[in-house]
């Protein structure tokens, strides 16, 4: 018989994985509204599915084919400057509130944006190119710090053996550097494109029409503007499948670092000329394309009228959206903890992989098809409009727990390899043993889990657009509803104070900061 | 057979690991110690791990006294171990892995008296407000072993305890942990490649060899 104390851990497996039987029941029509397959002999469903996939692909390519320059700069050149400062960035571009960054490229390149002038007249920023320019703004980065990771992790010992060796770059590159690579190349590309392709915030923002729409938003304008649930099944069910079977398939492709903070290296060849120009080239214009729509934000918030801004709502909205990450970065830490406790305990490789499973199982159902599923279960039996709040801060601490168990367990599980044993001999207490030993390992990774989780949820969309109301926004949809009004200025000032909150948020919490 | 009242008794103790099987048959007095020696890989380190509980016997008794300890779970046995690696939390530093020793790592003034004592002698009294990380492979040894030799657990059970240190450091443990085992009546078992440790410290010595029996 289980011990009572052995009993919160597999009740918060069991919660994890309700959440998301009770979205598929209510997805499977439970006794009220059946899927639309109509949909299937209309066009732009079809428009849509398209271009959801075309700009996912796109997207990804893109990301993958820019990073690996750059990273291999990083990785290989010990001239470049900054390169901490960079990749500190690149973590904060990839955890950034959408609206932040879509107010970024508006300013530059939307209809009176500055680079606008040098594009030509046939520049359309709004559709896909505006969604390629935020994807990948989005996903480079994470690109960039798992490539160069991974250059990072070759041994020094391959460099001298391939430079006594007199390989030539090629030759380097394709015995030493390649086989590090590949196996990572499919398993980047893969999640960029799920990211994509459950892209919310992005294409709401700069989409428009079924020619550059995704499901995910058709499901938000099934749901939200036609009130057609029907409707909104069937896309989610679409959704559901095609981004199960993809992510399945990516998941065989190989394995993920994710953000590991990057690593000292030792000795690195020297590169040639051409190379480390061409390097250095990529380093640059990554810098440029990183952080200029963020530094575009500055003059654009300049000319605001201090006079007319909403500086009350500001003031509200965004402690309402300091309150809601905060509290679902908590709960997040809470639940990860409780899943690695279940986990430490399970001894079979089994158990732990359905464990594992439970955990990352977030990962593959969308965020929007999630809050439908919830959203429709409980309508008939509670008021969204008095407790959305709940839902909002439950379901962005699950969409994040799969990021939070991917770059816990690396740490738990090396924590159990060296200390299992020491501590069985120690014979320390259960409580003694998680407080004195346990956190404090694994402080730092919790830092960095709770910091990213903290900027992941305060930028959220997708949920919010679900269960929010207009009564009481968040600072996202502040921004998005003053630019959906033509007010840039007040749009890029409050996208300043996002931005500010989320650098905040991951300096203080970074492992290396937090050591000192 | 009964067992002995005083000190380890180790009855027909079967164990297996893969194709290699032992037996072991022995018995150690408190206050003595009792090296074990053998090739590598013969099997010095399975025995520890059975004795500490963390490899399960095929069969055969394991006695403290007159209690049984063979079926004890890990955390209830008396025992206390040095590990060949990983005998020192990283991210904590010396001082509080020390205590970590001691009941609700809050050890005596008298326990930490002794502690501190054990660290002048060693040569360590220096590294304690430091990480492992930054000692040196034979300053954590030192360590690790005053912790495990200073805990309330008569059995204690050493795995290779000197191999970094140099011959001058590894005489001064030696005879410290000889004292230590002497003064509180303590129970070692000492997993050593040398000899000379043996003759110099050892009370008796058992040889291991896999598939067959080994008695002292």
């Amino acid at each position: 018989m289980p011990r009572l104390d052995q009993l919160p851990g597999p009740l918060l497996l069991s919660g994890l994985l309700a959440v998301s039987l009770v979205a598929f029941w209510a997805l499977m029509g439970w006794g009220r509204s059946a899927a639309d397959v109509s949909l299937l002999s209309e066009p732009w469903f079809w428009q849509v599915l398209e271009f959801s996939l075309v700009q996912a692909l796109l997207s990804s390519v893109v990301s993958v084919l820019l990073a690996i320059p750059v990273a291999r700069a990083l990785a290989l050149d010990t001239g470049l400057v900054a390169k901490a400062w960079f990749l500190r960035w690149c973590l904060l571009c990839f955890v950034m509130p959408s609206l932040v960054l879509i107010t970024g490229l508006v300013a530059l390149f939307g209809r009176s944006g500055y680079l606008t002038p040098w594009l030509g007249e046939h520049w359309r920023f709004y559709g896909l190119n505006g969604i390629l320019l935020a994807h990948v703004f989005l996903n480079l980065p994470f690109a960039i710090r798992v490539f160069c990771h991974r250059w990072q992790m070759i041994p020094e010992t391959a460099w001298k053996l391939s430079s006594q060796l007199g390989f030539r770059t090629w030759q380097t590159f394709w015995l030493v550097e390649w086989p590090v690579l590949r196996g990572v190349i499919p398993a980047v590309a893969g999640f960029i494109f799920l990211l994509c392709f459950n892209s919310f915030a992005v294409v709401l923002a700069l989409g428009g029409g079924p020619s550059a729409s995704t499901l995910e938003v058709a499901i938000y304008q099934a749901l939200k503007y036609q009130f057609n649930p029907a409707e909104a099944l069937f896309l989610a069910w679409t959704q559901l499948l095609i981004v199960g079977v993809l992510y399945v398939l990516f998941r065989r492709l190989g394995k993920l670092e994710w953000l590991s903070p990057a690593q000292e290296t030792g000795w690195r060849p020297s590169q040639g000329a051409a190379i480390t120009l061409i390097g250095r080239c990529a380093y640059g214009m990554a810098v440029l394309f990183l952080v200029l729509p963020i530094l575009t934000l500055l003059p654009a918030a300049m000319r605001i009228n201090l006079a007319v801004f909403p500086w009350d709502e500001l003031m509200q909205v965004t402690l309402r959206s300091l309150g809601f990450a905060s509290l679902a970065s908590l709960c997040l830490l809470v639940c990860v903890v409780g899943v690695f406790s279940v986990w430490r305990q399970s001894t079979s490789a089994r158990r732990r992989a359905i464990i594992e499973a439970i955990a990352l199982h977030h990962l593959m159902i969308p965020g929007m098809v999630l809050s439908v599923g919830i959203y429709l279960f409980f309508l008939p039996y509670l008021s969204w409009h008095e407790w959305g709040w709940v839902a909002i801060i439950l379901l962005n601490t699950l969409v994040a727990l799969p990021f939070a168990f991917t770059q816990l367990k690396p740490a738990v599980f090396e924590y159990d390899q060296q200390y299992r044993r020491l501590v069985s001999d120690l014979k320390l207490g259960a409580w003694r043993h998680f407080y004195c030993v346990y956190v404090p390992y694994l402080r730092p990774t919790l830092q960095r889990v709770l910091g990213m989780s903290f900027v992941l949820a305060l930028g959220d969309m997708a949920i919010f657009s679900i269960f929010g109301r207009d009564e009481w926004r968040t600072l996202p949809w502040l921004i998005y509803s003053l630019a959906g009004s033509y007010r840039m200025a007040d749009a890029a000032l409050a996208a300043l104070l996002l931005m500010g909150i989320s650098m905040l948020v991951l300096r203080v919490l970074e492992p290396n900061n937090a050591s000192k | 057979m009964r067992p002995n009242k005083l000190g380890l008794d180790v009855r027909d103790l079967h164990i297996r690991r893969e194709s290699l099987s032992w037996r072991y048959d022995f018995h150690v007095a408190t206050g003595q110690m009792l090296a074990v020696m053998g090739e590598s890989g013969c099997g010095k380190s399975t025995l520890l791990d059975t004795l500490g509980g963390f490899y399960p016997a095929e069969q055969g008794q394991i006695y403290l006294g007159e209690q049984s300890i063979a079926t004890l779970d890990i955390r209830l046995r008396p025992v206390s171990t040095l590990f060949q690696q990983y005998n020192l939390f990283e991210h904590l530093t010396v001082e509080q892995n020390l205590k970590l020793g001691f009941c609700k790592a809050s050890p005596t003034p008298a326990q930490w008296q002794q502690v501190e004592q054990a660290l002048a002698l060693l040569g360590v009294q220096e590294q304690l407000k430091r990480k492992p990380s930054v000692l040196s492979g034979g300053q954590r040894q030192r360590i690790a072993l005053i912790r495990v030799m200073l805990r309330e657990q008569p059995i204690v059970l050493l795995d290779e305890p000197f191999s970094a240190l140099d011959a001058q450091t590894r005489r001064l443990c030696g005879d410290w942990v000889k004292h230590v085992c002497q003064e509180q009546q303590k129970i070692v078992l000492m997993v050593t490649h040398e000899a000379m440790d043996a003759q110099e410290w050892a009370d008796q010595t058992l040889w291991v060899q896999p598939l067959q029996s080994t008695d002292v």
